[in-house]
């Protein structure tokens, strides 16, 4: 489960988070949807332990990042919106690696490019991938340690339609197996009947939950979107 | 965390970074010039002490550069991985720590490609494991310039840059300033000012203990001042010391840099 309350964030006088509560909960994939600078990645970043925040507090299962980080990184894996990698390891290497840091069976790395579909890239260098190609190896790497917490930034956006689904059965396969989903996402309708809920971040806080299988179409109507007094209060309730 | 877990995390840290280090093209074209020199101290040198002259000046030009330069790769190498490698249950002094033994290991082993042969021109094997070690030493200071350089820059070139400049500054920048400098009365007066920039300059602490050693000179003849003659007598323990200080300090820096590091 993740739990996020009150969180504030400036970068360079800007405030970026203002007061953010969010609950994300477990056996559940939970949307978090918005413009540009609504404060989804940053909010990604301080769940992931890369970003301090400057007020509020965040939980992941149960422990707070900002008391604990090593302790609630250990229970979560983050894929981070582009995933980039040392451009000289190979993507078994870079397995191996992550694989090691986690303390995860050896045979597991193998699995897991397997599962990503991309087993090929075992002795290829990661500067020679493509862009789908390395958001799937990201994608290996985000299941490789099969933590109990999944934090998804903007994942899909390189893949092409057929991974972009595949990529939705894991995750759901992944809550089905008790494990919390966080996506942040551009691409809303594709969502549509797959996220168990979906919140609408604007201006740095999290103004509503839309209805997971009744998402906006487009983009366009998201940002139209206004939410009624009763979702407002169902936020405040989280 | 539990003490196994930082032990297999160290271990996965150390093993990547020797990976990434044998496929650096600073560290090939390091050992290429390493091997080269070793086997032209073997071929052309006339004697022993000249060996260890040859020796010197491959360590005071080539080991500080090329260690400084592994150091900024190593930093900057995997920059772009970082919001995946730090959002890790790994301790971000930790990683610094690895990175920093995993290439002063690596720089110990390829520095016997420049050594070893030496040792079959007749050089002394106590006077070539003193070199060797002070060599060691060098390196340990300059690679942790070079991480220090990579994490405190926003990109590869400015890190490149700004390493350069400071082992330009470290190999003549300092001897020149005080050069200048040393025309001025006032501070003629204290000359206890440029033996003290001397020291704390781990190259010409290391140009000046090793060419002492060399030379055999006795520690009296260069000692007009009490300070200058104090080090001359202690030259060898003195840059151990000042090695390890710079070392020691340059990777706490770089490791207090990433901890600030946030992206």
């Amino acid at each position: 489960m993740i739990v996020a309350r009150d969180l504030r964030k400036s970068f360079a006088g800007k405030e970026v988070l203002r007061g953010l509560n969010l609950r994300a909960q477990r056996g559940a994939i939970t949307l978090l949807v918005g413009a540009n600078g609504a404060g989804k990645s940053t909010t990604m970043k301080i769940l992931a332990g890369l970003v301090k925040a400057d007020r509020g507090s965040a939980h992941v299962n149960r422990i707070d990042i900002a008391h604990d980080r090593l302790a609630a990184l250990r229970s979560l894996s983050y894929l981070p919106q582009s995933p980039s990698f040392h451009a000289r390891l190979t993507g078994g290497e870079l397995l191996r690696f992550y694989g090691q840091l986690r303390g995860v069976a050896p045979s597991r790395p193998g699995a897991m490019l397997e599962l990503a579909g991309v087993q090929d890239v075992e002795r290829v260098r990661t500067a020679a991938l493509s862009g789908g190609m390395r958001q799937r190896l990201g994608l290996a790497l985000l299941l490789l340690p099969d933590a109990p917490v999944l934090l998804l930034d903007e994942p899909g956006l390189s893949l092409d339609p057929r991974w972009r689904k595949r990529l939705q059965e894991i995750l759901q396969s992944e809550a089905e197996r008790g494990k919390t989903v966080l996506v942040t996402t551009h691409l809303i309708a594709e969502w549509n009947g797959v996220a168990d809920h979906c919140l609408l971040c604007r201006e740095g806080r999290i103004e509503c939950e839309l209805h997971p299988n009744d998402l906006p179409h487009d983009f366009e109507e998201l940002e139209r979107f206004a939410p009624r007094e009763g979702d407002r209060e169902n936020v405040a309730a989280v | 965390m539990s003490l196994r877990s930082d032990m297999h995390v160290s271990r996965a840290v150390f093993r990547r970074e020797l990976r990434s280090v044998v496929i650096n093209r600073y560290f090939q074209v390091f050992s290429a010039l390493a091997l080269l020199g070793g086997v032209a101290a073997l071929l052309f040198a006339e004697d022993a002490n000249a060996t260890g002259f040859f020796i010197l000046q491959v360590a005071l030009y080539f080991v500080s550069l090329f260690s400084l330069l592994a150091g900024v790769s190593s930093a900057q190498g995997e920059r772009e991985e970082w919001p995946l490698l730090l959002s890790q249950p790994l301790r971000r002094r930790t990683f610094v720590i690895c990175k920093f033994f995993a290439l002063f290991s690596i720089f110990g082993s390829v520095l016997l490609l420049l050594f070893v042969p030496a040792f079959f021109a007749g050089a002394t094997l106590a006077s070539l494991a003193l070199l060797f070690s002070q060599t060691l030493l060098l390196a340990a200071a300059f690679v942790a310039l070079g991480l220090a350089c990579g994490f405190l820059a926003r990109d590869r070139a400015q890190a490149l840059i700004t390493a350069v400049s400071a082992w330009l500054l470290m190999l003549v920048g300092i001897d020149l300033v005080a050069l200048f400098a040393a025309r001025w009365p006032v501070l003629q007066r204290v000359p206890e000012i440029w033996t003290a920039c001397l020291m704390l300059n781990p190259l010409d602490a290391f140009r000046i203990e090793a060419l002492f050693a060399l030379q055999q000179i006795p520690a009296e003849a260069a000692g007009t001042t009490p300070l200058a003659a104090w080090w001359i007598a202690h030259a060898a323990l003195w840059f151990g010391f000042i090695a390890l200080v710079w070392a020691g300090a340059l990777t706490h820096f770089a490791s207090a840099r990433l901890k600030q590091w946030e992206g």
